[in-house]
């Protein structure tokens, strides 16, 4: 009966964390690598994983795909051990590399149809229809291509078998705008065809956009695990108000609301909901200007952890 | 063995495969074509005009005044024991070590295949081939030999010969693939690819020279291959060739163990 119970919780477990890092430590003989990393991404989610180069993404990455043994801790798929059980996963898992290497002397499409053998992969409706999607001429050597159209090529191979996990590594990075949106896009539809998706990037916007989660890694270590929900939520609107004269600017400044100076006649406003008393105090002032200074996410951020860090 | 990954390995090999076929074949030709049972005391003569210790090096000993030793000692002595690693050593390069050397192994290892899987089909690529160029080696050899001095090769002496050749070369590609599942970059990997074999040879050429420097036959690989060894009789060379064999299997079993348990940084 226990046994049973235990059982079914071990099914709960393995349906809601598709992807689980456990105190994960890697440890290059340079001293770099990472340390203590643990986060989960649930079935159904799309997890950003954030942080500057080198910051230990791809050394992460590299052990959810069972490349390299860990130092410590460990990562799992689907309750199964990605070192042990890589060739295993490898079937449900969709991989895009960070750096494009292929085989040199294959074109775009020799390469599809090699991986594609390799796979075993009899429908490839799929692939013809990303191919049109990202607007790949798959017929040129790979050696010749640009990085935009490696990176197609690259995503074109990670999408086509339809896999249950994502684990892709700075998918953007060679895209055009256009094309950057044409594959967040994918993401969203995948992500409600009920896939889960881990991607990595450097770029704060991306995540924001098209992420539910974000885990920031710097210098190997998690800083922060937080739903972009809650981020967006403590976004402040910041606005740089112009006035006549320093007396005004004193007015503004005695008024009640989150400002700082700038200047003698330069203020700077913090709003997070009450606009009302915003306008009803800038009303009765002279002023000459007004700017609005965009916060990103990064941004709020930087402000929550970065001094963190900087400690 | 995964079929995809063994075709995609013959397409880049192929040029390569044939390149040293063709290299191994002029030489052969040339060195079949210069025997000459009536010139032999000639040819002998010719011979000791050079150093004797460069010529006995290669192998170059005396004019035979029949066929199956003037190949033996021609062709065994140099041509056959260095021209098939123009395709041993890059193509055992290419099978894993080249692969995880640029990042292509991403690639490989994120299909549904075990890494036993890809590596054993790497080995039975890089066994298969050497097997042809050696084997079409030795049957243009025959073929050549039969149309110019018909009758005159003891094809059974011949077939031993190669026999202990191709137990050799399995061993020295078994060394190659070892380092090329065993180090991360493309200059590790191809300096012991290189070393080793290379190694084995000057050896080979030193305990030929002279007699004082004869223990340098129990370092290289190479003198397994001494055509007097070898004719000395039949159940040692087929003894000689079952030890090659097993040896050969062990480097690959511990290749690809060793490719299986390690950490690739790619």
């Amino acid at each position: 009966m226990q046994n049973k119970l235990h059982f079914r919780i071990l099914i709960f477990i393995t349906e809601v964390f598709m992807i689980e890092v456990r105190q994960l430590t890697h440890i290059y003989k340079s001293g770099k690598g990472i340390f203590d990393v643990s986060f989960s991404v649930k079935k159904g989610e799309v997890f950003g994983f954030l942080g500057p180069n080198a910051a230990g993404k791809t050394t992460t990455i590299r052990n959810l795909m069972g490349f390299v043994n860990p130092t410590n801790g460990s990562a799992s798929i689907k309750g199964l051990d990605c070192r042990r059980h890589a060739a295993e996963l490898q079937s449900i898992i969709g991989y895009l590399p960070g750096e494009m290497t292929f085989f040199e002397n294959m074109s775009g499409m020799e390469f599809l149809e090699f991986l594609g053998k390799m796979r075993n992969l009899k429908d490839l409706s799929r692939r013809g229809a990303l191919i049109e999607r990202f607007d790949l001429d798959p017929a040129g050597g790979i050696k010749k291509m640009s990085k935009g159209m490696k990176q197609k090529v690259g995503i074109v191979a990670a999408f086509m078998h339809d896999p249950e996990v994502y684990i892709l590594d700075e998918p953007t990075s060679g895209l055009d705008p256009f094309m950057q949106n044409v594959f967040m896009d994918l993401v969203r539809e995948e992500k409600k065809r009920g896939k889960t998706i881990l991607m990595s990037s450097h770029i704060f916007e991306e995540v924001q956009r098209g992420c539910d989660r974000a885990g920031i890694i710097r210098e190997g270590r998690m800083a922060a695990i937080e739903d972009i929900k809650a981020l967006n939520e403590m976004k402040h609107n910041v606005y740089i108000v112009e006035l006549e004269n320093a007396a005004e600017a004193d007015k503004l400044l005695k008024s009640g609301l989150d400002t700082e100076k700038i200047k003698e006649n330069l203020v700077m406003v913090h709003v997070i909901s009450d606009f009302e008393t915003f306008f009803k105090t800038l009303s009765v002032l002279n002023v000459t200007g007004l700017d609005v200074r965009r916060q990103s996410l990064e941004d709020i951020f930087m402000n929550y952890y970065g001094k963190e860090a900087k400690q | 063995m995964i079929k995809a990954l063994f075709k995609a390995s013959f397409r880049t090999n192929r040029g390569l495969l044939l390149t040293s076929f063709l290299i191994v074949l002029m030489y052969q030709t040339i060195i079949i074509n210069m025997f000459d049972p009536e010139n032999a005391e000639a040819m002998t003569g010719m011979i000791q005009l050079m150093p004797e210790a460069v010529m006995a090096a290669f192998g170059f000993k005396a004019a035979a005044t029949d066929l199956t030793t003037h190949v033996a000692n021609f062709l065994y002595g140099f041509v056959f024991l260095v021209f098939p690693l123009i395709y041993v050593i890059p193509a055992g390069f290419r099978m894993i070590g080249k692969h995880v050397d640029c990042g292509s192994m991403v690639y490989l290892l994120a299909t549904p295949h075990t890494r036993k899987r890809i590596a054993l089909t790497q080995t039975i690529f890089l066994l298969t081939t050497t097997t042809i160029l050696l084997a079409g080696a030795v049957l243009m050899g025959i073929l050549f030999c039969e149309s110019v001095f018909p009758g005159m090769l003891r094809i059974g002496d011949y077939l031993l010969l190669n026999l202990v050749t191709l137990g050799v070369f399995y061993v020295i590609s078994g060394i190659v693939f070892f380092v090329s599942c065993l180090f991360n970059d493309a200059g590790r990997i191809l300096g012991a690819a290189i070393g080793i074999p290379a190694t084995f040879f000057v050896f080979k050429m030193l305990y030929s020279a002279g007699e004082e420097l004869a223990f340098f036959k129990y370092l290289t690989i190479y003198s397994l291959t001494d055509p007097k060894l070898v004719f000395s009789g039949t159940g040692k060379a087929l003894l000689i060739t079952a030890i090659l064999f097993a040896a050969t299997a062990l480097i690959y079993a511990a290749a690809i163990r060793v490719f299986d348990k390690r950490s690739l940084v790619i």
